[in-house]
């Protein structure tokens, strides 16, 4: 009995994995850092692999489990506290000459997690304020203000390389 | 908000692409290390409860320079003398216990925001359980706890004064609010559309900085009941304040047009502002705390904040306004989150522990389980007296508590 729960658990699991590091992969820009949130998020999955197998949308559930590993709730704490994480709490200047990819990732990365996660769920999984609070546990005005905290710092930092970015269609 | 949409998509577009390298991930891994979870899990069900509270006042002597593991006589003697003293000398804590504070409303986890300069009002917000960004904040007077009600989302009280009025914000339908907490009410700030409240200081001058889109813009309110004042600004630039002396001087990180870092920048009692100086040609300042004529914080590598990486090299540093000389101070081997008028300074270690530098030594405090996390144990706020220093600590399930570390 034991061994079909942990078949489904390991199927499971080997089917999403590209979607899963793709996901990570977006939220934290570093493809190394991106395997060790996935296995963690899975091992999570394998704890709560009763619930989760009855989830109505297990897809949508390994997601939450997924971004809710990046964000770690620690990051909510005080922006000093970050210092130690490993996504700073600054906005990173951008020099001229890089290209959009890794301008947007560097600023992106300084953006506390939170605000990375509503950016990367909203505008690249283009999920709605309601999904994205059910995502990450908080309000839809939460989300909304991440958004809107996030988008400022992008442009402040971007500056007229993202407004480029928005008008070339 | 349309606009705001197509921007957002347009920009983040530019991340979509798939990943290059293979896949390190491990299944049977998760398998094994889940199947040990669980079984803790149970374990903890089973008998755990008990163990969990009885830990959670330990005492544990401080040792000068426990914490280094590195010879003591390596280093700058200079940057271990204490700042020139105005005040009358307390001597430093020698034991520290730690204590969980209680949380109101049985909610499982909480925090602590901010204090007073005595420590008898602690600051701090819960999170409910399935929290829906609403948090109950908290305020514990002598460690009892009460609820304030603070409208909107994402809800903190950041500073207190003395007199026990409190500053901080909510999150509203237009944009964050910022809010006075006095005689046992909460009323918004006027004079600005939309922003934030940051730290008051015993006058009662309180700073923060209004939010309007798409800038910034650092304020004061010279009491709770005066609109906003703007404080002036180089044109182009933005940014955030950190703290306010006893003085009004009002110390702000700053990012001025087309430059590539942050820039430390300070108004005086008169209000007219400057740039700080550098802690050398290739680092920035990021204040935290100003007291008298000395501001605190840590000296970042600016090779590193353009790289977008964790800096290893960061340096505390003490900064004499009046001179413009930098301290380090090496000799404090974490990242400090608040300062004393003695110079006194608090935070926390790469270990994972929370640690105090007084007088001479670095000392670790206590944990209150484990430091199995590097962000485990955080000593937030440190009293004028350095005896009460509070934070936040990892429980045995690694869920975060609100704690204070008794010092004797």
């Amino acid at each position: 009995m034991k061994d079909a729960w942990e078949q489904e658990y390991v199927e499971y699991v080997t089917a999403r994995l590209p979607a899963l590091r793709r996901l990570a992969c977006l939220l934290c820009g570093d493809e190394h850092r991106a395997d060790d949130i996935v296995q963690d998020a899975i091992t999570k999955l394998y704890v709560h692999w009763d619930k989760a197998r009855a989830a109505t949308n297990l897809d949508a559930y390994v997601r939450t489990v997924l971004v809710r590993t990046f964000v770690d709730e620690k990051r909510l704490a005080w922006s000093r506290v970050r210092l130690f994480a490993s996504a700073p709490d600054r906005p990173n200047r951008v020099d001229i000459g890089v290209d959009d990819r890794t301008a947007v990732r560097a600023a992106l990365s300084g953006l506390p997690a939170r605000q990375q996660a509503v950016l990367v769920l909203r505008f690249l999984y283009d999920l709605r304020v309601a999904e994205v609070s059910e995502i990450l546990g908080c309000s839809e005005g939460t989300v909304k203000s991440q958004t809107y905290h996030g988008l400022a710092t992008l442009r402040q930092v971007l500056g007229d390389r993202s407004n480029a970015m928005a008008w070339t269609e | 908000m349309e606009s705001e949409e197509r921007y957002g998509v347009a920009v983040l577009r530019a991340l979509d692409v798939e990943p290059t390298t293979a896949s390190r991930v491990d299944v049977s891994r998760a398998v094994s290390d889940g199947r040990r979870r669980r079984l803790i899990r149970r374990w903890a069900r089973i008998g755990g409860c008990a163990a969990v509270t009885a830990v959670a006042v330990a005492s544990v002597p401080l040792v000068a320079g426990a914490l280094r593991g590195e010879d003591p006589t390596v280093g700058d003697s200079i940057a271990a003398t204490p700042p020139p003293a105005t005040q009358p000398a307390v001597t430093p804590p020698t034991a520290c216990t730690v204590s969980r504070l209680p949380i109101p409303g049985g909610h499982p986890m909480a925090l602590v925001t901010g204090a007073d300069p005595t420590g008898r009002l602690l600051l701090g917000r819960a999170y409910p359980e399935g929290n829906k960004g609403r948090y109950p904040v908290v305020i514990w007077e002598n460690g009892v706890p009460r609820t304030v009600d603070v409208p909107g989302a994402d809800q903190a009280l950041r500073d207190a004064n003395t007199a026990g009025v409190a500053v901080g914000s909510g999150w509203g339908d237009a944009g964050p609010v910022p809010y006075v907490y006095r005689d046992g009410k909460v009323s918004v700030l006027p004079g600005v559309p939309t922003g934030e409240a940051v730290a008051i200081n015993e006058a009662g001058v309180i700073i923060g900085q209004s939010s309007g889109s798409p800038d910034s813009a650092p304020v004061v309110w010279r009491s709770a009941t005066e609109p906003a004042t703007y404080l002036p600004m180089p044109s182009g630039w933005t940014g955030n304040v950190v703290a306010v002396g006893e003085d009004g001087s009002v110390l702000a990180l700053l990012r001025a047009a087309g430059r590539k870092v942050p820039q430390a920048y300070l108004w005086g009692p008169d209000g007219r502002g400057r740039t700080l100086p550098k802690p050398s040609e290739n680092e920035y300042f990021r204040p935290y705390s100003i007291q008298r004529n000395l501001a605190y914080g840590v000296a970042y590598s600016e090779e590193a904040f353009a790289m977008g990486g964790r800096d290893r090299s960061a340096t505390p540093v003490r900064l004499d306004l009046t001179t413009g000389q930098y301290t380090r101070l090496p000799d404090v081997p974490m990242i400090p989150s608040d300062a004393n008028g003695s110079g006194w300074l608090v935070g926390s270690n790469e270990r994972g522990q929370a640690a105090m530098s007084a007088g001479k030594g670095m000392i670790t405090l206590p944990d209150l389980d484990n430091h199995k996390s590097s962000t485990a144990n955080i000593a937030s706020t440190v009293s004028e007296d350095g005896r009460i220093v509070a934070g936040q600590a990892d429980d045995a399930n690694e869920v975060i508590q609100p704690v204070v570390w008794n010092c004797q």
